[in-house]
């Protein structure tokens, strides 16, 4: 027995109103052992006093040690067992339905919370090349531009680290479709002109101190603009590539005095050694006048003097430029054509020394097969030369009897305009963010893996933690 | 335990949602747990309800169980708890008849008296029964822990939060409203002294 458990034996018979915890013990002996009738007979009636309290309390310790007895062979019966366990697992299920909710909100915050992050990514990338542009620009500006607008990872390496650095004329992003400069008539008349990429406003460029790959309007003359230099760093020597670069413009003209401005625009077409390569008109009727719609092909090397002087045709309504890179592609087609051909010299040895007519006619298969698809990379080689050549002018020359939107324009007007402009803002931005999304595609190819596998860590060393 | 298995790796288990490791764990309580709750509540119904939140109690915070008093202690606490929680929510005592006990477990005990012995004490337990479920609840609390699942003061103080002083005075004055139920009955227990 512990001393805690001695003191508390020595208080239970305390509170048995025995003033002796000896005589207490001896008087129940007593009272367990004797005759109650014989020991009262004998005792004063002090005594019989004390003895009934005593025998009172050895009854109670008794009848209590009895109950916990009984209390000790209690079973539960069955259906109670039942009961409780049936209410444990519908806790259990229900802490797990928790849980799963728990992880299902984190899985879901932590999606909405990357789904977030991209879209700022992707807006505030959009905004930043779109809005970049009327800024001047560094030659590190310059770089990240290409970076974001690069297009395939063949192509990003050929300026950034493949080829080395380039010295171009005009900045054109490597692989890129890239939107030169877009100008807008607004609804009271004025124009809104954004200049893209890198061909910045009001000859910002001139001002920006370093900008040795960007030039400014004044400085887009016929060699620099599709000429350029790339130097190779993958060995001693020094290869001299011509970059490809595909130039188009389009122009939307109204014009009050059609037959003069279409005169005009047949003069410009033949002095500049351009050509029609498309024309059509649609005659007027009693609301609308004509309208003729012309693809010319321009000497790219006159391109810019060309857009110049027709800009001096009636109003300007709606101006782009572009400017494609396809130079990675044309120097893939090159290196595969050169395969080809040496593929179709190998199979022509063959054919010369075949044993039999059927494998004559085996070589001869593979032959047409090499000899189409040659066929088919010259004629892309082609086409980009012609394209390089000849840059495209698409003009839509529509006659009208006024100006065509004025500041007195009623306040109808005004707000299709303004909603026509919006929805012009919305699909230029789209095209840039969708632009913006697959240029990042080839970075994702790293950093996924690497988010990836930096969670599984933080996840693992959480988990090991938590146990 | 009888189950084969080690209290502390069940306890863990149980800590970490393993609702059958629970099952395995509180198979070695239950019964105990039920017979404080049917003392307490002195009906099979309550009792049962008790029994349930008392196992959900242990359930949820099982995983915030540290060990610093025994498992059973700790259990029995929670079980006493919930049914002075549930005796209070009612808050109508329980009235506590043999035969509703017998029905709900509990079985005399046969000491080998005579026939006439044996009726005799049955009838002097009943009473004891009958006046311990008609104590307050606190007193009744006490009187349970100590006189019938023989716990400590201690671990009495703590299960209902309280002093050790405020138990013993508990348990004092309880044992002397049992006295005083057992000296009506002179017939059964003897004259009441004068």
């Amino acid at each position: 027995m512990t001393d805690t458990d001695l003191k508390d034996r020595i208080f239970d018979v305390g509170t048995q109103n025995d003033p002796n915890i000896m005589q207490h013990n001896n008087t129940e002996k007593n009272v367990t052992d004797m005759n109650m009738n014989d020991v009262r007979e004998q005792m004063t009636d002090e005594e019989v006093f004390d003895g009934a309290f005593m025998e009172q309390d050895a009854l109670l310790d008794e009848l209590l040690k009895e109950i916990a007895q009984q209390d000790a062979r209690v079973i539960a019966p069955l259906e109670v067992q039942a009961a409780w366990r049936k209410a444990i697992r519908a806790e259990a299920a229900a802490q797990n339905e928790q849980s799963k909710k728990i992880i299902r909100l984190n899985r879901w915050m932590r999606s909405a919370g990357s789904i977030a992050a991209a879209l700022v990514v992707l807006v505030a990338g959009t905004y930043g090349v779109r809005m970049g542009e009327n800024a001047p620009v560094s030659a590190g500006d310059t770089t990240n531009t290409v970076g974001v607008y690069s297009q395939n990872a063949q192509e990003e390496n050929y300026n950034q680290t493949g080829y080395g650095e380039r010295e171009v004329g005009m900045d054109v992003r490597p692989g890129g479709y890239a939107v030169l400069s877009s100008t807008y008539l607004r609804s009271d008349g004025s124009t809104e002109q954004k200049i893209d990429l890198t061909k910045p406003a009001d000859g910002q460029t001139e001002n920006a101190p370093n900008a040795q790959q960007t030039v400014s309007e004044s400085n887009l003359n016929e060699e620099e603009s599709i000429k350029g230099k790339v130097t190779s760093d993958t060995g001693d020597a020094l290869m001299q590539i011509e970059p490809v670069v595909l130039r188009s413009a389009e122009r939307t003209i109204h014009s009050l005095e059609y037959e003069r401005d279409m005169q005009w625009l047949g003069d410009l077409v033949s002095e500049y050694d351009a050509y029609y390569e498309e024309k059509s008109e649609i005659a007027a009727d009693e609301q609308n006048g004509r309208v003729s719609s012309m693809t010319i092909r321009v000497p790219s090397e006159h391109l810019d003097d060309f857009l110049t002087e027709m800009d001096q045709l009636g109003t300007t309504v709606m101006t782009r430029e572009k400017a494609e890179d396809v130079t990675g592609r044309y120097m893939d087609k090159q290196s595969r054509l050169k395969a080809l051909q040496l593929q179709k010299d190998k199979l022509s040895e063959m054919m010369k020394s075949a044993q039999n007519v059927q494998e004559l006619i085996a070589i001869d298969a593979q032959m047409t097969d090499v000899v189409a698809e040659m066929e088919r990379m010259e004629g892309d080689l082609r086409r980009w030369q012609s394209q390089q050549s000849y840059s495209t002018v698409s003009v839509t020359l529509r006659e009208v009897f006024e100006q065509p939107l004025t500041s007195e324009a009623s306040m109808g007007e005004r707000m299709k305009a303004g909603f026509a402009e919006s929805v012009v803002w919305l699909g230029d931005f789209s095209r840039d963010a969708l632009v913006v999304l697959v240029s990042m595609l080839p970075r994702l190819v790293v950093w996924v893996p690497l988010a990836v596998l930096a969670g599984i860590v933080i996840w693992a060393i959480a988990r090991k933690k938590k146990q | 335990m009888q189950t084969g298995w080690d209290e502390r790796e069940l306890i863990d288990r149980a800590g970490r949602g393993d609702s059958y490791a629970f099952e395995v764990l509180m198979s070695a309580h239950e019964h105990k747990m039920y017979a404080v709750a049917l003392r307490m509540c002195g009906n099979r119904e309550d009792a049962q309800d008790c029994l349930q939140e008392a196992m959900i109690r242990v359930y949820r915070a099982l995983s915030g169980f540290k060990g610093q008093s025994s498992f059973s202690t700790w259990v029995y606490r929670i079980t006493m708890n919930s049914c002075l929680d549930e005796i209070r929510r009612r808050k109508s005592r329980a009235s506590t008849s043999l035969d509703a006990m017998l029905e709900n477990g509990f079985a005399p005990s046969d000491n080998g008296d005579t026939p006439e012995q044996s009726a005799l004490r049955t009838e002097q337990r009943r009473l004891l029964e009958r006046a311990i479920a008609q104590l307050p609840e606190d007193m009744r609390a006490a009187i349970v822990l100590r006189d019938i699942q023989g716990c400590s003061y201690d671990e009495i103080a703590r299960t209902l939060n309280a002093n050790v002083g405020t138990i013993k005075s508990r348990i004092s004055r309880g044992r002397e409203k049992l006295r005083a139920v057992l000296s009506e009955q002179g017939e059964l227990f003897g004259r009441r002294p004068v």
